[in-house]
């Protein structure tokens, strides 16, 4: 997709955009709204630049990885040592249950819509056991023995398995396999999700 | 003293000497934020670049600094900082200040 950012327009992908949306956010939540709107005309500028540079000579287009690089780089108002995350307990509590650690919904906001892909992490044919055990939450070598089981009892399951194969999209960004689980689109877990790859 | 607390202060004290930073540098020459990001950068003051706009728009709105638009051989036109009379006047100040903390540790550490 397209962006104009600083004065500049640039090639991003889906879940770089995200990723620095909410970095936006955050930095301007962190300082008094007197200066934001002037500052944070400065800090795209900046990114801007930042992009500029590290996407020179290669792709041209916005990666997750050169979003996170410029992240790093510029932190936030407040903190000048790193990217400290916000203890916010209140708001976020983090059940560990399936996938531990990833923020869950939160009960706020608009609740994450759970989709229906093929997870490419975890294939044995055309990951759609994985994805199918992704979305209805439970473990991907039950949906296979299942699957196995009904290939014995007719075709039919056979030519569902291949429909699927083809119908539904392979999870390929870090916010489609967030989508794919049903987790919500954080910064936080994209950060931990492009961290996996 | 917890090392919370040690954090909190050693922070303290690199905010307040940051803003006598910026206007060193610019006391000797103007410059693009990319530039003086990059001289504070070298001299190790801040880490990350986030601390620095915030400062900069303040000492603006505090009249110590201005800014004008240039030309960039690539992109848009980039903000060229630079230092107003009341900002020389304010470094002035703040140089008496450094030294006065400087001489009072030399005192107390003799």
């Amino acid at each position: 997709m397209n962006v104009g950012i600083g004065g500049s327009s640039f090639v991003i992908e889906e879940d770089a955009y995200q990723r620095l949306d909410l970095y936006l956010e955050r930095f301007r939540n962190e300082m008094d709204s007197h200066d934001a709107g002037e500052v944070m005309e400065d800090v795209e500028q900046r990114i801007a630049e930042l992009f500029y540079e590290y996407t020179r000579g290669k792709s041209e287009v916005v990666t997750l990885d050169v979003v996170e690089r410029v992240i790093r780089q510029l932190g936030y108002p407040n903190d000048s040592e790193e990217e400290a995350e916000p203890e916010d307990t209140t708001r976020r509590s983090r059940r560990r249950n399936g996938y531990s650690g990833y923020e869950r919904y939160d009960g706020l906001g608009e609740k994450p819509r759970r989709r229906l892909y093929r997870d490419p992490d975890d294939t044995m044919i055309g990951g759609v056991c994985s994805g199918l055990a992704a979305y209805i939450n439970c473990d991907p070598v039950l949906i296979r023995v299942l699957a196995v089981v009904t290939f014995f009892m007719g075709t039919a399951s056979f030519w569902v398995y291949i429909i699927l194969w083809i119908a539904v999209p392979m999870a390929k960004t870090a916010s489609e396999k967030l989508e794919m689980r049903g987790l919500p689109v954080t910064a936080e877990n994209l950060r931990r999700f492009s961290g996996r790859r | 003293m917890n090392e919370n607390n040690i954090e909190n202060i050693k922070s303290q004290m690199r905010k307040g000497v940051l803003e006598y930073c910026i206007l060193s540098v610019l006391d000797k020459n103007d410059a693009y934020a990319s530039e003086l990001i990059n001289k504070l950068k070298e001299a190790r003051i801040i880490v990350v670049e986030g601390t620095l706009y915030p400062l900069l728009t303040r000492q603006k709105n505090q009249g110590l600094l201005t800014y004008r638009w240039e030309e960039s051989t690539q992109g848009p036109p980039r903000k060229y900082y630079s230092l107003t009379d009341k900002g020389r006047t304010v470094l002035q100040e703040m140089d008496k200040a450094w030294t006065e903390i400087v001489e009072t540790l030399d005192i107390l550490r003799k």
